[in-house]
């Protein structure tokens, strides 16, 4: 069953100009020009109950103006959105009680004050009945282990302490959607995990339905079954996560620093930078086996150290979109 | 339950006020400065005029009026401040998911605020009226409830104007203009800096008819010249303009928040 419905969405912002110079500065004070952004372009896709879905993009594409639209923030330019049967335009008070919102830059815990304090407030905003409320709190107190924290100024927390707090803040009304905005940045690895089996946990044992916007591929591997990359205000691609690795994921990025500079022919390998004693290699794991190409490169001079990593998620999704811009996106996939 | 939350985000501004103790305190001293300046300069005024009472009012009457006025002006919270910045920020989107109506609850934060910035300024003020001016003569302790109302009313008016000027960042790109011309408007036809029964006539009637003199002359006035019939027609149209202004600010807010441009996150 389908709880977000977005249907031709678009968003066009008004952008005051000014041309260069005195000249331009003094023409824009009697008459200004505004040039028009389109920021969400004629996108539409549908979330079921229950899904963790990536919503996914650089920079600039789209992504939180969408789920601004999405949680009534923003007025759409034009198109439909639905969020659990409510328009969140005309509804958003309404929808507000049956969605939570983390945006990883931007606080909801007051600065100065324990987040115990935080919580009631919101409990109170919320409308929870006090015996519940207090219930909840023990129950988040526990499965994001703050406990200890609670009574500590959220000055006083570390960025892994605090987003742990906001999750836990956004979800005590037990929301059906939860819209998290890159709720993993600035984390370290272990905090970025830590609060990956706390949104995997939400979803199984609450059944809590998220929607998630992240740069971090780790995220979106180990939460998502589905991605909707956007980018320039455009879906450019809706697909399950296991095909997105299966046709993207699959490159792998080996670069070798040498003792000594070595030379290296062609071959099958995709080189992607030679420089006298270093080297940088791609793998397409679909087509070749890593271990063999590993033989192959160390037997080239003796290593003193070697990186396997995967390709940022950014250049993924710039490959998907200049190849969906050149029309070859559905061969592809 | 629904009124409840605004009087917890009152309750958590008040918790959160008291961080900042200092910074009040701070502000106090401040107040028993340009007050101590105020009385070298009324108490010169009074002798080179060689009268008792300017204004009607006399020396005790006058510092007594001065620390009333002060008192609305000092008390002011910086909200205004932070909303313009919100707007202009694009931030105001994040308090927009909550559900709340966002003008009552900057009124709840206000009042939350209010409350200790008001009750710290009220006892240096009258701690200073007593030590400049000494006890004033023919002041009834009952008239003061009255007095406090009216000191409130005007308080709340000019939180509502502030609120009003800082939502018109929906629209206007650089608006700290309207907050400079405003609180030069309070300093002068407001009465903060002297009665308006100073001013020439015109200027004066021109007075009655704003609502500056609303923010600070009419509860100074009625602390030290009480007479009930003042009192309610004074109160009454304080009453009048705090309804005009929320109206206001509420219509702006609505009206701002269709025309929000917050690109990107």
């Amino acid at each position: 069953m389908s709880i977000i419905k977005v249907g031709n969405l678009c968003k066009t912002f008004k952008v005051k100009t000014k041309d260069e110079g005195l000249k331009g500065s003094l023409r824009s004070i009697f008459s200004p020009s505004f040039r028009d952004i389109q920021a969400v372009n004629n996108i539409s896709f549908e979330v079921e109950k229950g899904e963790i879905l990536a919503f996914i993009g650089p920079n600039g594409a789209g992504k939180s103006t969408t789920i601004k639209m999405m949680t009534g923030i923003l007025q759409p330019s034009s198109g439909t959105i639905q969020v659990l049967g409510l328009d969140p335009t005309k509804q958003r008070k309404e929808l507000s009680y049956k969605i939570g919102t983390v945006f990883g830059q931007k606080s909801q815990l007051w600065f100065h004050l324990p987040p115990l304090d935080s919580f009631n407030l919101l409990g109170s905003i919320y409308e929870i009945d006090k015996v519940k409320l207090k219930k909840r709190i023990d129950f988040l107190k526990e499965v994001f282990e703050i406990e200890e924290l609670m009574d500590v100024p959220v000055r006083k927390l570390s960025l892994g302490q605090r987003i742990r707090c906001e999750i836990a803040a956004s979800i005590l009304h037990e929301p059906e959607i939860i819209f998290l905005d890159e709720p993993t940045i600035g984390l370290d690895v272990v905090v970025k995990q830590n609060i990956r089996e706390l949104i995997l946990r939400l979803n199984r044992e609450e059944k809590t339905t998220i929607f998630l916007t992240s740069h971090d591929a780790g995220d979106i591997e180990q939460l998502c079954k589905r991605a909707i990359i956007i980018n320039h205000g455009e879906v450019v691609l809706n697909e399950s996560i296991k095909k997105l690795k299966h046709d993207y994921l699959n490159k792998k990025v080996i670069s070798i620093k040498y003792n000594e500079p070595v030379n290296v022919e062609k071959g099958d390998l995709n080189i992607l930078k030679h420089k006298a004693d270093s080297l940088k290699v791609q793998v397409d794991t679909s087509k070749q086996d890593i271990e063999e190409v590993l033989e192959k490169l160390i037997k080239l001079g003796k290593v003193d150290d070697i990186v396997i990593s995967d390709p940022p998620l950014e250049e993924i999704i710039s490959f998907i979109y200049r190849q969906s811009k050149e029309g070859g996106i559905d061969e592809m996939v | 339950m629904k009124w409840y939350k605004y009087w917890q985000v009152s309750k958590i501004t008040m918790v959160n006020s008291l961080v900042y103790f200092w910074n009040f305190l701070s502000r106090n001293v401040f107040f028993a400065f340009i007050m101590f300046v105020y009385m070298m300069l009324w108490r010169t005024i009074y002798a080179q005029k060689g009268t008792a009472t300017i204004g009607g009012l006399t020396f005790k009457a006058m510092i007594w009026y001065l620390v009333v006025t002060e008192l609305v002006t000092l008390s002011r919270t910086d909200l205004h401040n932070q909303v313009n910045n919100d707007v202009k920020s694009g931030n105001v989107a994040y308090l927009l998911n909550k559900p709340y109506n966002y003008v009552i609850y900057c009124f709840s934060y206000f009042v939350g605020e209010i409350g200790i910035t008001l009750l710290s300024n009220s006892i240096i003020g009258l701690a200073i009226g007593f030590i400049f001016a000494g006890a004033l003569e023919g002041f009834n302790i009952m008239h003061l409830p009255f007095i406090i109302l009216s000191l409130l009313a005007g308080c709340t008016i000019n939180f509502f104007i502030y609120l009003c000027l800082a939502l018109t960042s929906f629209w206007v790109e650089e608006n700290s203009a309207f907050f400079w011309i405003y609180s030069k408007l309070i300093f002068t036809i407001g009465g903060m800096l002297m009665p308006i029964e100073l001013f020439p006539k015109w200027l004066q009637s021109l007075s009655q008819y704003m609502p500056f003199a609303y923010v600070t002359y009419v509860p100074a006035r009625l602390a030290v010249d009480f007479s009930f019939m003042t009192f309610w027609s004074q109160f009454s149209i304080q009453l009048l303009y705090l309804g005009a202004f929320f109206v206001l600010a509420m219509f702006l807010y609505r009206k701002g928040v269709r025309n929000l441009n917050v690109n990107g996150g």
